[in-house]
């Protein structure tokens, strides 16, 4: 990270109003986190498809209909001629310059899917909160033009809930994970003692013969 | 054959040129009512009105081409070449040979309106392609359009000294050691100075009242459109019908209701199609073919370009044939005769039709002088031309690689909260005024600044902070002169407002930059698109947290991974950052780093804790934790 932009942008945000800090961070954590999930090139609604370029105009209509109610969440009211649809994929996707014509990524897919997809019963707590978060934030993502201003105070107050929320079963979750590695760890690492004492042992008997 | 490595480029600049809608008794006032508004045939005081945006210049850019361009040919790795290859290895565009781009830009008042920032293409292939040109161009878009508009987005950006050069980016948390952004030296003073540009826009104080009205939007609907295309017309057009989601206020709205309901094609009636044949509308030696809802006028060779300066006596001095020697190949030009506000998009018709069609007020008057009528309007063309010549000046300059992820994308959700349609603070508060000056606006100063729109000083202040709006708004003047134009205002005369309030203005002075740049949120709009450079590096961090997060939700990494553990704390971070009061936050780039310890710490508790908890072999785990 280069700290003299970090420091800028620190300062900026210093000169601003509480209020408009927390929208502009807010609105930031919100288009994150719908970008990881819905935008870009890189996450169309088909894996198959990631690799390829939408092209408004000669892409099948499924495909670009499941693409929209991908990146929305819903199909827009008016957009039911297939013209319509044709230009509204465009819109989406002539504006998003993040991943354009990017590879696809197989471990964010499956990130992706694990956490959008988890079974319920297994779902770990941490799981289950990002999923609603992440839900959370599509709609706002979704309605934001359309919000006034309660609204967008319930959003930060998601936010900060999230935030508030995650910190501890996200340790466990750490935990839960640095056990099993260093499980793993002393399986391998017993299995290696036992191997270099039989050879010690072997190389003792030798000698003595 | 294979394409010209060389896409060039020139840059169509549509500027604001239309004077501000005066009453004839008192040139200073400015007639804002509704009777009067009604009145007019163009509703002027809208700045998002069609008829106030002009081609004021077109000037050559620096083309697109490959970086390692020489007499052996092109690199074929750069971005460029990769993309021209893909362009060239489509079997659809295999007939191409050359590509010709033009950039449409919109300056409002001296400030760049990035959501009109558009490319257009126009293409030339061999001889014996069956291909329709049009469906080419269709095709090019979708390949060629998003990279050539963040092409033409930076060229201007960097006119404008926003000096943020993104580099490419990897998926994932970055070690520290790459910077993610490469940062040209960004001075606080450029940003302001606004007298640097190399755009300048046109005074259009000189326009008159009577003439702005005779080229008015009214007169273009009765022309070019049926009474009843005129219901259909949309009282806000804009420049360009390509319009873009995400980005900008000004498209909001409209966006969900023009975009989306079918924009049905109308044909046009004899007698616009009569208006074409006018000889003010011919050019010299053309040939015209008349298609389904457009005309299309093949110059042979001279494509003027008009400077929109002169009159009609000097109208040939004002337009300048380009060079002969540079262009070896014919230009089209395509006028487009539908209705504003019933342009049907590009997908949704037979031919291709790119936004600008907008008139020309300066050739209008010119035809009208000629003519000695007002019966002709004339729709100045999309145009595009080539240059072949090499020894124009263009020097090399490396198109923008990479990826950048912010971009376009939190600014304007963040102002679409603060926005005249949204904006619960202006709307529905009645003493704003009051509440602004006795929050933020206690100084002197601001008094001298009575004809800025309140909720933009609102806005501003909200963003840049007190000190830094009023630097900004007052930039151009020294503190002794706000001084003198202070003690000038106690006696100068009054004048009403927007809101009917009446305020002392000095009728000569305050000579207040900003307030002569733009529509007020416009304006705010380009300050803020301005300031989101400063942002991206939030931005990114965000990414990482979120990206780091969601590896520990699935299970795939855990805290040892420092940049993980790192993230989490610039977590916390924001989680401070949404809590804490304007004088707390740390200015420091440090603290963000300095507060990993302190979450690691927290964490490692935790973990050790589990540990005893869930496995036997944490004992052991936890002593040796406990001697580290």
């Amino acid at each position: 990270m280069c700290d003299e932009q970090m420091q800028q942008a620190l300062s900026t945000l210093h000169k601003m109003h509480p209020d408009a800090r927390t929208v502009v961070v807010s609105e930031m954590m919100c288009d994150v986190v719908y970008t990881i999930f819905f935008g870009g090139y890189r996450f169309t609604h088909c894996k198959l498809l990631s690799t390829h370029t939408i092209c408004p105009q000669t892409s099948p209509l499924a495909d670009i209909s499941k693409e929209i109610k991908h990146r929305l969440g819903y199909i827009p009211e008016l957009a039911k001629t297939e013209a319509a649809l044709r230009h509204l994929i465009d819109l989406l996707t002539s504006n998003n310059l993040a991943f354009h014509q990017e590879p696809c990524n197989d471990l964010v897919y499956e990130m992706r899917d694990s956490v959008s997809f988890a079974a319920i019963e297994t779902e770990s707590i941490l799981g289950r909160k990002f999923r609603l978060f992440k839900n959370a934030s599509r709609v706002h993502y979704s309605t934001m033009r359309r919000l006034v201003s309660s609204q967008h105070s319930t959003y930060k107050r998601t936010l900060a809930t999230f935030l508030a929320e995650i910190i501890a079963p996200t340790a466990e979750k750490c935990a839960d994970w640095l056990c099993v590695e260093s499980s793993r760890t002393l399986v391998h690492r017993d299995k290696c003692v036992a191997l270099l004492h039989s050879k010690v042992a072997a190389f003792e008997k030798a000698t003595r013969l | 054959m294979g394409l010209d490595p060389r896409t060039n480029c020139v840059l169509i600049i549509y500027e604001e040129t239309a004077p501000l809608p005066v009453s004839a008794d008192n040139p200073h006032e400015v007639t804002t009512t509704q009777q009067k508004r009604d009145a007019a045939l163009c509703d002027c005081s809208d700045s998002t009105c069609i008829c106030r945006f002009n081609v004021t210049q077109v000037v050559p850019m620096l083309p697109l081409e490959c970086s390692q361009l020489s007499k052996e040919g092109a690199c074929g790795y750069c971005p460029i070449c990769v993309l021209l290859r893909d362009i060239a290895t489509t079997p659809a565009l295999r007939s191409l040979t050359n590509i010709y781009c033009a950039g449409v830009i919109v300056i409002q008042r001296g400030y760049l309106v990035p959501d009109y920032c558009n490319p257009m293409f126009k293409c030339l292939f061999k001889h014996d392609s069956q291909r329709n040109v049009l469906d080419v161009e269709a095709m090019l878009w979708t390949k060629f359009g998003a990279f050539v508009k963040a092409h033409i987005l930076e060229k201007i950006l960097s006119m404008f000294h926003c000096g943020v050069r993104p580099l490419p980016r990897m998926i994932g948390p970055l070690p520290r050691v790459v910077p993610l952004l490469q940062v040209k030296k960004w001075q606080k003073t450029n940003t302001y100075k606004y007298s640097d540009r190399r755009i300048f826009p046109v005074d259009a104080t000189t326009n008159t009242r009577q003439s702005h009205v005779s080229m008015s939007y009214g007169a273009h609907q009765k022309i070019f459109s049926l009474e009843r295309h005129c219901c259909l017309t949309r009282s806000k057009s804009m420049v360009g019908s390509t319009w873009m989601f995400l980005s900008g206020r000004q498209s909001l709205d409209c966006n969900n209701a023009m975009l989306l309901s079918g924009n049905e094609h109308l044909p046009m009636s004899q007698a616009s199609y009569d208006a074409q044949f006018e000889p003010q509308n011919v050019g010299e030696g053309s040939a015209i073919s008349v298609g389904d809802g457009e005309i299309a006028v093949a110059f042979p060779m001279t494509a003027m370009l008009h400077s929109a300066s002169g009159t009609a006596l000097t109208l040939k001095e004002s337009s300048y044939p380009v060079s002969l020697s540079m262009m070896h190949e014919s230009v089209m030009l395509r006028i487009c005769c539908d209705a504003v506000g019933t342009h049907k998009k590009w997908n949704q018709r037979s031919f291709l039709c790119f936004p600008p069609r907008v008139r020309s007020k300066v050739r209008e008057l010119n035809t009208i002088e000629i003519a000695g009528t007002s019966h002709s309007v004339v729709v100045w063309p999309e145009m595009l031309f080539r240059i072949n010549s090499r020894d124009m000046g263009f020097k090399f300059q490396r198109p923008r690689g990479g990826k950048v992820l912010c971009y376009n994308m939190m600014l304007p959700s963040f102002l679409c909260i603060f926005l005249e349609e949204h904006n619960v603070y202006a709307k529905e508060t009645d003493a704003l005024e009051n509440d602004i000056v006795s929050k933020y606006i206690t100084q002197e100063e601001w008094k001298t600044i009575q004809n800025i729109a309140t909720k933009e000083k609102y806005l501003l202040v909200m963003m840049l902070g007190t000190q830094d709006a009023l630097e900004m708004l007052l930039h151009a003047r020294s503190g002794k002169e706000n001084k003198e134009a202070g003690e000038k205002q106690s006696v100068s005369v009054t004048r009403k407002r927007k809101h009917g309030a009446t305020v002392p203005v000095d009728p000569i002075d305050p000579v207040v930059e900003y307030a002569k740049m733009g529509h007020s949120i416009t304006s705010a709009h380009a300050v803020s698109f301005t300031l989101s450079c400063c942002f991206r590096p939030i931005y990114d961090n965000c990414y990482d947290v979120c990206l780091s997060l969601l590896a520990v939700v699935t299970g795939f990494s855990g805290w040892h991974n420092n940049d993980i553990c790192s993230n989490v704390a610039k977590l916390v971070r924001f989680q401070e950052l949404l809590d804490c009061d304007a004088d707390t936050v740390l200015c420091d780039a440090d603290d963000w780093h300095k507060i990993d310890s302190q979450v690691c710490a927290v964490l490692w508790c935790v973990w050790v804790l589990c540990c005893e908890c869930k496995n036997q072999s944490g004992l052991k785990v936890k002593l040796g934790m406990k001697k580290r």
